[in-house]
C-alpha cells in the first residue's frame, strides 16, 4: 500500500506542475488578446476620429463599444479561464483524471492507463465494493513506470502562444506606425476620445508642411524658412521663435503669398533658433535652426624679435593687434587662439606667399620673417570643414633703418690752419639704431708738385667709437696734421664718414659736408695784414690832420666869440660844420679799429704776433675806446642844443665844452697813433722773426730734395726754390721797412738794422747761387748754397728775435726809468708841498713871507708842469700812463694854482687848505704811477688769454694721448710687463694732467673758472688715475676720460667764442628798420595743444604703438585739414 | 514807506558790503605778498647748465636788472640772483630762469624732463645768445618741446609793451654778427614759456656801465626790455 501511495502522489505531483503551467500559459493568452486588441483599437480609433470627427453621438457609442469588446475579451481570455482555475477546489479527482486524460492523450503509450489507474486507486480508497487493491497498486505501479520519465510540459507548451503573440507585435507595430506617421492625427484622435462626449470644433489646419523644418547652418549664414499651411486655414500665421539659451519668444506675423505660402528670412544667424508656427489656437511643432560657428580668432599675440644688431629687445605687441611695423629682418611670431577645434590653419599673404600655422586643438602658432610691405591674413577651417569668414588683413611694414648722419659741427666751415697744423674737429653722428665705424677721410691737395709724386690719393683715420652701436655721439677729435708735411699754401679736403650697425640690408654710410683746412702762407697773411694796416695808420694821420684843422677853426671861433658872444649865420654854419666832420672822423676812427682787429685775428691765426705784441694790441683796442669817448658826442649834442637857444653864454660854454673835448680827442689820435706805430715795429719784427723761420724750414726741405735727387732733376725743384727766393725778398722789403719805421722815432736806433740787413743780402746771394746752380744742373752748389743759406736764415731768425727783444726791453727800462725819475720828483714835489703848507699855515695875512712862499708856490707849479709833460711824452710810447695819473696830476695842478691865488690874496689860511688838497693828488698821482709800474713789471711774464688757451690746448692733447693708449690697453686680462710699464706710465701722465689742472686753477685765478666751473673734471681725473692704479680698465673709464677731453676743448671754443663776443660786443647796436613778424598761427597757440593733450591722453590709455602712430598722424591730419580750412 | 526806496537802500548797501569785502581781500592779498618779498625779495635764477658754455658770464647783469625792476616796477627784489641746476629742487621756487651764454649747452635726459615740466607748470625760460649759443640752445631745447617750434615773435606781442613800449620790438643791444634783433618764443597752453634773443644780447646790455662800455641810451633800452621780460613772466 505504502508504494501505491507514493507512486500515486508522484503522479499527482507531476499532473499537478502540468496544472500550473497550463494556468501560466492561459493568463499570458489572456493578456496578449487584451493588449492586441487595445492596439488595435486604440489606433483604429483615434486615427478614424483623428481623420473623421466624429461628433460626439457616434463617438460616444463607439468608444463604449470598443471598451466593451475589450472587457469581453478581457473576461474572456483571462479572468473566467483564470477564475475557473482558481474558484475550484484546489484538487479534485476530476481536475486530476482531466489532466490525466490530456496526458494520456498527448502520450499514445500512456492512453487510458494513467486515467484508469487513478480511477481504481480512487474507488478503492472509497472501499468500494469489487476493486481489488492489489490491481490498484499494480496499476499505478504500472502507470508510474510508464510516465515517471515522461516529461508533462511538452503537453502544454509555450508554444501555443504564438498565434496571439504574433497578432499582438503586429498590433504593436501598427500603432507604432500610426502614432509616428499620424502623430498628430493620432494625438487629436485620441484625445477627443478621452473626451467622447465633448464637442470639439473642426481644425482648419490638417498640417504643417515647413520647409527646411529642422537644419544646420553656419554662423553668419541666413536662412529662408517657407511654410505651407494643409488645411482651410487662410489667415496669417505666427512664427515664434528664440535663441537656444533663451526663454523668451520672440513674434513675427506671417501673411500668405499669393501661392498661400508663408515665409520669414532669418539672416545672419550667430547663435541656435528654435522656432514654431502658431495659427490662432493650432500650433506647429517646435523646430530648430541649429548654427554651427565658424572658427575665428579669439586671441593674437604677435611677438617680434628684432635683428641682433638693432640691440633691440624682442616685444608683444598689443592682444589681438597684428599689424607690425618693424625693422626690416624681424622675426613676427604669432600665437593663435580660436572658438574651436582647428583642422587646419595658414597665413595667406598679399604677395602670393601661403605660410602654415601649426594647429593644437584650439590654438595655434606660426612665425614669419619681416622683408618687405606686405599684407597677410589668417585662414582657419574647423573639422566640419567650416572656413573663417572674412579674416582680417593686418598690415606690415618695413620700418627703413635710416642712413646714419655725420656733420662736423666745429670748425663747420673752410678754415686757414694754425701754426701748430692742429684743427680741433667736433663730429656729430646719429643713426637711429647704432654706429659700427667712423672715419675721418682727407685728401690733400698741394699747392707746389714734388717732382714724380702727384698724389691724390683719399686717406682715412679710423677714429673710436667711444661705444660700439651708440646711437648718437659726439666725438672731438684734436687732429693733428703735422704728419702730412703741409707745405704753405697747401689744402686739405676732409669729411668724417660713419656706418651704421644694419647687419641685415648691410651697413650703410653717410659723409659730412666736405670741409677744407689751407694752411696759408705768412707771407700772404703778412702782407695782407701790413697793407691794411698802413692804410689804417695813413687814415689814422688823414683824421689827425683833419682834426687839427678842425680844432684850429674852433679856436678861431672861440676867440671870436670871446670879443663877441652873439654869432653871425655863418659862423654857426661852420660850427655845425666842425660837429658834422667831427662825428664823421669818430665814424672814421670806428672803421679803422674794426680793421685793426681783423688784422690782429689773421697775425694772430698765423702764429705772426708774439704773446706780448699780442696783449699790447688789446691794450690798443681799449686806446681806441677812450678815444670815443661819450663825452666828445655829448659836447657835440650840447653845441647843436645851444645853437637854438637864444643865450648867447650858452653857446659860448657849449663850444669851450666842445673845444675841450676836441683838444682831448687830437691827443688822444696822437697819442694812438704813436703807439700803434711802434707796435707795427714790434710786430713786423716778430713777423719778419716768423719769415724767416719758415723760409729756413722750406730751404732746408728743399735741401734734403736735392740731396735725394739726379743732377738732371734739378730744374723740377727750380719753381720751388724761385718761391723761396721770391719770399726771401718779402723778408729783406720787411726788414727796411722796420728801419725805416724805426728811423721816425729818436728813442730807437735804426742802425742795429744794418746788420740784418746785410746778413738779408747775405742770403739772397746764396739764393741767387743757388739759383744758378740748379738751373746748370750743379747739384753741388746748388746745394751748397742753399745749406749756407739755410743757416744763414736760422741765425737771421735768431737775431730778429734778440733784436726784439732787446728793444722791448729797452723800452720798458726806459718807461720804467722815466716812471721812477716822475714817481720821485712828484714825491720830492709832495713833501715840499707839505712842509710848504705847514709853513703857510702858520702865518698871518699879514706876514712879508706870504711872497716868499708864493714864489716858492709858483716854482713847484711849474715843475710840476714839466714832469707832466714828461709823462705825456711818455704815455705816446706807453700804454701804461693811465688816464688817473693825468687826472691826479690835473688835480694837483689846480689845487697849486688855487693856493698860488690864495696866497697873492694873502689868504694864508685857504692857501694852506689848497697847498693840503695839492699834496693829496701828488700823492695820489705816484700811488697810480707805482701801479703802472707794477703792472710793467709784471706785463713780462703775465699770461694772457692765449697763454691759457695754449696750455688747455696742449693739456688736451695730452689727454688724447692718455685716451688712446688706455684703449689699447683695455681688456688685456693678464698684463706682461711690458703692458704694466706701460699702465704705469699713463698713471704718472694722468696724474702730471691733474697737477697741471691745479697749477692752471692757481694761476689764471679769476680766468679759470671756466675750469671750475666744469663740475667734476677734476673728480673725475681722480677716478681715471685710481682706475689706471687699480689696473682696472673698463668702459666707465673710457668714457670719463673722453668726457675730460671733451671738456678741455669745449672750455676752449667757449672761451675763444667769449673773447671774440668781447671784442665785437664793444660795438652797440644800431637800429634796424625791420618788418614785424607775421602774428603767430592761432593753431601754435591752442590747436596743437589740444592735440597733443589728447595725444598723451591716448598713450595713458595704453594704446599700442602702432595704434599711436596712427592716432598721431590722424591728428596731424586734422591739423593740417583745420589749418587749410582757416585759409 | 515805499517798496521801491527799501530796494533801492538794500541794493546800495548789499553793493558797499561786497566794495568791502572785495577791498578786504586785496589788502589781505598785498599784506601776504609784501610779506613774501620782505622776506627775501624777488630774483630771477640763472640756469646752470653743462656742455662747456660760460653760463655765469656777467654776474653783474641780474643785479643790476633787479635793481632796476625795484626802480620802475616797485616790487621788493633781492640783491644777488640765483643759481640754479635744473635738476635742483630749488628750481620751482623760481618763476623765472635765465640763461645764457657763449658756447655749448647740453641738457641730460634728466634736465629736459626736469625743464619740461618746470615750464608746462608755470615757469618760463628767458634765453639770451651772448654769441655762439644759439645753435646749441635750439638744439637743446627741441629736446625739452620737440614738436614745438621757436616762433618769431611779433612785434604787437605783449612782451614788447608790457611796460615799457617797444613798437620796432627788441632793441639791438650789440652788434655780432650784425644784423637785426630776433625775439622768439614757445608757447604751451596759449602761455609764452620760453623766450629766446637772439642777434642783440640784451642782457649785456644790464652790465656795469664800464664793462662794455654801451652808451646810456642802449643800456636803458636793454634794462626796460629785460623788466618788459619779467612784467610779462610774472603777469602771464
Amino acid at each position: 500500500m505504502r508504494n501505491a501511495e507514493s507512486n500515486y502522489f508522484a503522479i499527482r505531483s507531476k499532473l499537478s506542475r502540468l496544472r500550473r503551467r497550463q494556468l501560466a500559459i492561459q493568463s499570458c493568452n489572456g493578456v496578449l488578446w487584451f493588449v492586441g486588441y487595445g492596439f488595435v483599437a486604440t489606433a483604429t480609433a483615434s486615427l478614424l476620429e483623428g481623420w473623421l470627427h466624429f461628433p460626439p453621438a457616434i463617438r460616444l457609442p463607439l468608444v463604449c463599444l470598443l471598451v466593451l469588446i475589450g472587457l469581453w475579451l478581457l473576461v474572456q481570455k483571462l479572468v473566467l479561464p483564470i477564475g475557473t482555475q482558481v474558484l475550484r477546489p484546489t484538487w479534485t479527482p476530476n481536475i486530476e483524471q482531466g489532466l490525466a486524460r490530456e496526458v494520456g492523450r498527448y502520450f499514445p503509450h500512456v492512453g487510458d492507463h494513467l486515467i484508469n489507474a487513478l480511477q481504481v486507486y480512487h474507488h478503492l480508497q472509497q472501499n468500494r465494493e469489487g476493486y481489488s487493491p492489489e490491481l490498484s497498486r499494480l496499476s499505478l505501479v504500472t502507470v508510474w513506470d510508464k510516465i515517471k520519465d515522461l516529461d508533462f510540459n511538452s503537453v502544454a507548451p509555450w508554444q501555443k502562444l504564438q498565434p496571439v503573440v504574433r497578432f499582438t507585435v503586429i498590433a504593436g507595430l501598427v500603432f507604432l506606425v500610426s502614432i509616428t506617421l499620424f502623430s498628430k492625427t493620432f494625438n487629436i484622435g485620441a484625445m477627443h476620445l478621452l473626451h467622447p462626449q465633448t464637442s470639439f470644433r473642426p481644425q482648419l489646419i490638417s498640417a504643417w508642411e515647413v520647409s527646411p523644418g529642422n537644419v544646420e547652418i553656419v554662423e553668419g549664414d541666413s536662412v529662408r524658412i517657407s511654410i505651407r499651411v494643409k488645411g482651410k486655414y487662410k489667415g496669417p500665421i505666427l512664427l515664434r521663435w528664440r535663441q537656444s539659451d533663451k526663454k523668451v519668444f520672440q513674434t513675427k506675423q506671417l501673411l500668405a503669398d499669393p501661392e498661400n505660402v508663408y515665409s520669414y528670412l532669418f539672416t545672419n544667424l550667430r547663435e541656435s533658433v528654435k522656432y514654431m508656427l502658431q495659427a490662432g489656437e493650432e500650433s506647429s511643432e517646435m523646430f530648430t535652426i541649429h548654427v554651427e560657428k565658424r572658427p575665428m580668432v579669439r586671441l593674437l599675440q604677435a611677438e617680434l624679435i628684432f635683428p641682433p644688431y638693432s640691440g633691440l629687445e624682442s616685444r608683444y605687441l598689443q592682444d589681438n593687434v597684428g599689424n607690425v611695423t618693424a625693422l626690416k629682418g624681424t622675426r613676427v611670431r604669432l600665437y593663435l587662439k580660436t572658438n574651436k577645434t582647428i583642422k587646419r590653419g595658414w597665413l595667406e599673404f598679399d604677395r602670393g606667399k601661403k605660410l602654415p600655422l601649426k594647429p593644437l586643438g584650439a590654438e595655434l602658432k606660426g612665425q614669419f620673417r619681416l622683408v618687405r610691405d606686405d599684407v597677410y591674413r589668417i585662414r582657419l577651417i574647423d573639422n566640419k570643414g567650416y572656413r573663417n569668414r572674412n579674416p582680417i588683413e593686418y598690415y606690415l611694414n618695413v620700418t627703413a633703418d635710416q642712413k646714419p648722419v655725420v656733420r662736423l659741427p666745429l670748425p663747420g666751415k673752410d678754415v686757414d690752419l694754425g701754426e701748430d697744423l692742429k684743427l680741433a674737429l667736433q663730429i656729430n653722428a646719429e643713426d637711429d639704431f647704432g654706429l659700427s665705424r667712423i672715419r675721418l677721410g682727407y685728401q690733400v691737395q698741394k699747392a707746389v708738385q714734388v717732382p714724380g709724386v702727384k698724389d691724390t690719393t683719399l686717406r682715412f683715420i679710423e677714429l673710436k667709437l667711444p661705444n660700439q652701436n651708440t646711437t648718437q655721439v659726439q666725438l672731438d677729435y684734436l687732429w693733428d696734421l703735422s704728419s702730412l708735411n703741409l707745405m704753405p699754401e697747401d689744402v686739405v679736403r676732409y669729411f668724417a664718414e660713419v656706418w651704421d650697425n644694419d647687419a641685415v640690408s648691410g651697413f650703410k654710410r653717410a659723409r659730412s659736408q666736405v670741409f677744407t683746412a689751407r694752411f696759408p702762407s705768412v707771407y700772404e697773411i703778412y702782407q695782407e695784414v701790413t697793407e691794411a694796416q698802413d692804410e689804417d695808420i695813413e687814415n689814422l694821420k688823414d683824421i689827425f690832420t683833419e682834426s687839427q684843422e678842425l680844432k684850429r677853426k674852433l679856436d678861431e671861433i672861440s676867440r671870436e666869440m670871446q670879443k663877441n658872444p652873439d654869432l653871425d649865420w655863418l659862423k654857426k654854419q661852420d660850427l655845425e660844420e666842425i660837429a658834422q666832420k667831427q662825428e664823421r672822423l669818430q665814424k672814421n676812427l670806428e672803421q679803422i679799429r674794426r680793421e685793426l682787429e681783423q688784422a690782429i685775428e689773421r697775425l694772430e691765426k698765423g702764429e705772426l704776433l708774439s704773446q706780448e705784441t699780442l696783449e699790447k694790441y688789446q691794450q690798443l683796442q681799449q686806446l681806441f675806446q677812450e678815444i670815443m669817448t661819450p663825452e666828445l658826442q655829448q659836447a657835440i649834442e650840447k653845441l647843436r642844443k645851444a645853437f637854438d637857444q637864444v643865450d648867447p653864454e650858452k653857446l659860448k660854454t657849449a663850444v669851450q665844452r666842445f673845444n675841450l673835448s676836441q683838444e682831448n680827442f687830437l691827443k688822444s689820435i696822437e697819442r694812438t697813433t704813436n703807439i700803434l706805430k711802434r707796435l707795427q715795429i714790434e710786430q713786423r719784427l716778430d713777423a719778419a722773426a716768423k719769415l724767416a723761420q719758415n723760409l729756413a724750414e722750406r730751404q732746408k726741405l728743399l735741401n734734403q730734395q736735392l740731396e735725394e735727387i739726379a743732377s738732371q732733376q734739378l730744374k723740377e725743384l727750380l719753381q720751388q726754390q724761385e718761391k723761396i727766393r721770391e719770399d726771401a725778398t718779402t723778408l729783406d722789403q720787411v726788414l727796411k721797412d722796420v728801419k725805416e719805421k724805426m728811423g721816425e722815432f729818436n728813442d730807437l736806433q735804426p742802425a742795429q738794422m744794418d746788420s740784418l740787413l746785410q746778413q738779408m743780402q747775405d742770403i739772397l746771394r746764396e739764393m741767387a747761387q743757388q739759383n744758378q746752380g740748379m738751373a746748370a744742373g750743379n747739384k753741388s752748389t746748388a746745394l751748397k748754397s742753399g745749406q749756407m743759406s739755410q743757416q744763414d736764415l736760422e741765425q737771421l731768425r735768431q737775431m730778429l728775435v734778440n733784436l726784439k727783444k732787446n728793444l722791448v726791453n729797452d723800452q720798458k727800462k726806459q718807461v720804467a726809468e722815466a716812471f721812477a725819475r716822475s714817481a720821485a720828483e712828484l714825491l720830492r714835489l709832495s713833501e715840499e708841498q707839505e712842509q710848504l703848507a705847514q709853513q703857510v699855515g702858520g702865518l698871518s695875512a699879514t706876514s712879508p713871507k706870504l711872497n716868499e712862499l708864493a714864489e716858492k708856490q709858483l716854482n713847484m707849479l711849474n715843475y710840476l708842469g714839466k714832469v707832466s709833460k714828461q709823462l705825456y711824452r711818455l704815455s705816446q710810447k706807453s700804454f701804461f700812463v693811465t688816464p688817473e695819473i693825468g687826472r691826479a696830476i690835473g688835480k694837483s695842478v689846480s689845487h697849486m694854482s688855487s693856493a698860488l691865488n690864495h696866497l697873492t690874496e694873502r689868504n694864508p689860511r685857504a692857501a694852506s687848505n689848497s697847498q693840503r688838497l695839492a699834496m693829496g693828488g701828488l700823492n695820489e698821482a705816484v700811488l697810480q704811477i707805482q701801479n703802472s709800474m707794477q703792472d710793467l713789471a709784471m706785463a713780462a711774464s703775465a699770461a694772457g688769454l692765449e697763454e691759457f688757451l695754449r696750455r688747455l690746448q696742449k693739456m688736451a692733447g695730452q689727454q688724447q694721448g692718455i685716451n688712446q693708449q688706455t684703449i689699447q690697453l683695455m681688456g688685456q686680462g693678464q698684463m706682461t710687463l711690458e703692458q704694466q710699464a706701460a699702465m704705469a706710465c699713463l698713471v704718472a701722465v694722468q696724474q702730471a694732467l691733474r697737477k697741471s689742472l691745479e697749477q692752471l686753477q692757481r694761476e689764471f685765478g679769476k680766468r679759470s673758472e671756466i675750469l671750475g666751473r666744469l663740475d667734476g673734471m677734476g673728480r673725475d681725473m681722480d677716478e681715471v688715475i685710481k682706475d689706471l692704479q687699480n689696473k682696472q680698465v673698463t668702459r666707465k673709464t673710457i668714457e670719463r676720460q673722453q668726457r675730460i677731453l671733451s671738456r678741455l676743448l669745449d672750455a676752449q671754443h667757449s672761451l675763444r667764442q667769449r673773447d671774440r663776443s668781447r671784442r665785437r660786443q664793444a660795438r652797440p647796436g644800431k637800429t634796424y628798420i625791420v618788418r614785424s613778424p607775421d602774428e603767430i598761427p592761432p593753431e601754435i597757440l591752442q590747436q596743437r595743444e589740444r592735440f597733443q593733450e589728447d595725444l598723451l591722453r591716448a598713450q595713458k590709455e595704453g594704446y599700442a604703438e602702432d595704434y599711436l602712430e596712427l592716432i598721431r598722424r590722424y591728428f596731424e591730419a586734422l591739423s593740417r585739414e583745420m589749418e587749410n580750412l582757416e585759409k | 514807506m515805499n517798496k521801491n526806496e527799501y530796494g533801492r537802500d538794500e541794493k546800495t548797501f548789499l553793493f558797499m558790503v561786497r566794495m568791502f569785502l572785495i577791498l578786504g581781500l586785496i589788502l589781505w592779498c598785498e599784506g601776504i605778498s609784501t610779506q613774501l618779498w620782505a622776506q627775501g625779495g624777488f630774483t630771477i635764477a640763472r640756469v646752470k647748465y653743462s656742455g662747456g658754455g660760460d653760463w655765469y658770464n656777467d654776474p653783474c647783469i641780474i643785479p643790476n636788472l633787479l635793481k632796476f625792476i625795484h626802480q620802475e616796477v616797485g616790487i621788493p627784489v633781492a640783491k644777488n640772483e640765483a643759481r640754479v641746476s635744473l635738476t635742483d629742487e630749488a628750481l620751482f621756487s623760481y618763476p623765472i630762469i635765465f640763461l645764457t651764454g657763449h658756447g655749448r649747452i647740453k641738457f641730460s635726459d634728466l634736465e629736459v624732463k626736469r625743464l619740461r615740466h618746470y615750464l608746462t607748470h608755470g615757469g618760463f625760460l628767458y634765453a639770451d645768445d651772448d654769441y655762439g649759443m644759439d645753435k646749441y640752445f635750439r638744439r637743446e631745447i627741441k629736446k625739452v618741446f620737440p614738436q614745438k617750434k621757436l616762433v618769431e615773435l611779433p612785434f604787437s606781442h605783449g612782451i614788447y609793451h608790457s611796460h615799457f613800449d617797444f613798437p620796432n620790438g627788441l632793441p639791438k643791444i650789440h652788434e655780432h654778427d650784425g644784423g637785426p634783433p630776433h625775439g622768439y618764443g614757445i608757447f604751451y597752453e596759449n602761455r609764452l614759456v620760453v623766450y629766446y634773443t637772439f642777434s642783440t644780447n640784451i642782457s649785456d646790455g644790464w652790465a656795469d656801465p664800464d664793462v662794455h662800455h654801451d652808451p646810456p641810451h642802449i643800456r636803458q633800452a636793454a634794462l626796460q626790455m629785460g623788466v618788459n621780460i619779467v612784467v610779462w613772466a610774472l603777469m602771464n
